[in-house]
Formats: structure tokens, sequence, C-alpha cells
């Protein structure tokens, strides 16, 4: 099991820790400030109050020994600069910060965090595509290359998979299906289960409401978004 | 049982029966009319509305059904369930 310092409770930081242990990680979660150490004492595993900026504290808690950590101090430009040179300084293998602008994480680069993150961009930047094009997700998998999820094009409905020649036509792999399969539940009331086709057979059929799992470029997400 | 009441439960079990052979369309055109007979729970009407709209991956349509649900009943835990899968 991985185990994660948690440095800085507040909203990022907190979300961060929960997400982690609800995962199956380990955290130790670290913040100077008692309130939220009491705000938090009963929800997560470990949670201590402590000057992160202090190296020997840091030891103390055997932060040297962690995984990775994450480091959100709020608006404190300089203490999240120190904390992270004080982690590269422990050999922490995976330091991932909170930066507040730009220059911000430039600087946090520049001493070696290996992950900066701007959560409100960065969320920004996945909800308004959602709320673009809801129903899409897409991870990036290499430059220019994505796995996204299509809802299944109307002129693919009741064809098969591979009289698509999906590969040909739009330089993409359909890598998996997930089909929603009607059911009637306890209460008499409609609902479905979710079957997953990975690797799709050749010959399936595709129906309405299946998602299609496909690897691509950027180029050809917007085709399939054109499609819909 | 009234005769509304009656021919609300027809085009509800219809409905139901087209969701399940994957007619998602008509089974909406049921759900609607059973709706406009203004009888029975609106939140059933609605719930199984807003399914059929993610069987056919209307997802906008049918996070503002759930809604409906939501807005008439805020307990209502399947729309509640669905509904964040949906924003997930």
């Amino acid at each position: 099991m991985k185990s994660f310092a948690i440095i800085g409770l507040g909203r990022f930081g907190s979300a961060m820790a929960r997400s982690i242990e609800k995962e199956g990680g380990e955290i130790i979660a670290i913040d100077i400030d008692a309130e939220k150490i009491r705000e938090f004492e009963n929800e997560f595993t470990s949670v201590v109050e402590a000057d992160s900026t202090d190296i020997n504290a840091l030891k103390d808690l055997g932060v040297a020994d962690v995984d990775g950590a994450v480091v959100s101090v709020g608006e404190k430009m300089g203490e999240s600069i120190l904390i992270t040179l004080l982690l590269k300084e422990l050999k922490v293998p995976l330091i991932m910060v909170k930066a507040l602008d730009k220059l911000h994480g430039k600087v946090l680069k520049k001493i070696g965090a290996n992950n900066v993150v701007y959560p409100e961009k960065d969320v920004a930047e996945i909800v308004s595509k959602r709320l673009l094009w809801p129903g899409y997700n897409e991870i990036p998998l290499a430059p220019g290359l994505f796995m996204v999820e299509v809802n299944a094009p109307k002129e693919f409905l009741g064809k098969k998979l591979k009289n698509l020649k999906i590969r040909e036509k739009y330089e993409a792999n359909v890598v998996a299906i997930k089909r929603k399969e009607p059911l009637l539940n306890k209460e008499g009331q409609t609902d479905y289960t979710e079957k997953i086709f990975a690797p799709p057979s050749a010959s399936i059929t595709i129906k309405e409401g299946d998602t299609l799992i496909i690897v691509c470029n950027k180029k050809m997400i917007e085709t399939f978004r054109e499609m819909n | 049982m009234s005769e509304k009441q009656q021919k609300y439960e027809n085009h509800m079990e219809q409905g139901k029966l087209y969701f399940l052979n994957e007619k998602y369309k008509e089974a909406i055109a049921e759900y609607t009319k059973a709706l406009d007979l203004d009888v029975g729970k609106k939140t059933e009407v609605y719930y199984n509305m807003g399914i059929a709209y993610e069987g056919m991956n209307n997802t906008e349509q049918a996070q503002k059904t759930y809604q409906e649900v939501l807005n008439i009943d805020p307990d209502h835990q399947l729309a509640k369930k669905h509904l964040d899968d949906m924003l997930e």
C-alpha cells in the first residue's frame, strides 16, 4: 500500500487526503493549525499538528519514508517553496505541490516538484468540457493521444464494429464498449446494469446508448463530438 | 381504481416494457402520456423517464428529469444516485 504525506489541510489538501484514503492509500495528514487538526482528526487515520517548515518535525513524523507528498499550504508561497525543498532533501520520491500562479509553479518545478497543480484551473478545464459535451471523458495517454469516452454516434447504430472500419476511417481504436442492460429493480422501477466488453468482439453490433472507449488523436475527438 | 388511474398504470407498464426492450423513445412517449393524466406519482414517472433518457445517452435530458424528481422528493435515493453518477 502506498503512503503519502498531505501537508496542509485546506480544501485541496483535505480533498486529496480523502480521495487517497478512499482508494486504499495510507496518509499522514499534517497541518500547523490546531483548528484543522480538530476538524479532521475523526475523519482521517493519522492527523498531526506540526510545523512542516521544520525538517526535524518532518523526519520525526516519518515523512522521509513516504512514497509521495502533497503540499497545499494556501496562500503561503514562501512556505510551500521551503517545504518542497525540505521534501527534496528528505528524498521523497514524488512531490505534488499546489501552485498559486504561473511564477510560483515555475519556481516549484525548478526546485524539483514532480507535479505542479493549479486545482481551480485544472478542475475548470475538466468541468467546462463536461458542461459543453456531457458524457465525454478524456484521459491524455501521450502528447496528442487520448483515451476518450464517446456516445455511440447515430450512424454507428445497428452496425457491426468490424463493418464500421473505425481504424481506417477515423484513425481510432475502440478498446472497449460500455453497454447499459435494462432491468426492473425490486420495487418494479426501471434501472440498468452496465456491461463492459473489453476488448469488444469485431462482430459486436453497436446499440443505442452504447459508450465507446476509443484511443485517438485530438482532431478525431472533435469529429466524434460533431457526429452526435 | 378510477379509469384515469387505470390508464396511468397502463401507460407506465407499457413504458417499462418498451424500456426493457430498449425502445427508449417509445418508453418516453408512454411516460409522457402517463404524466399528462395528472394522476399517480410524478416522481415515479420522472424517474423512469430519466432512466430511458440515460438509455439513449441523452445526458442533458436525463439530468433535467432526475432534477424534477428531486424537486418533488429531495430524498429520492435512486434519482440522486443516477444524477451523482452522471455528474462525477
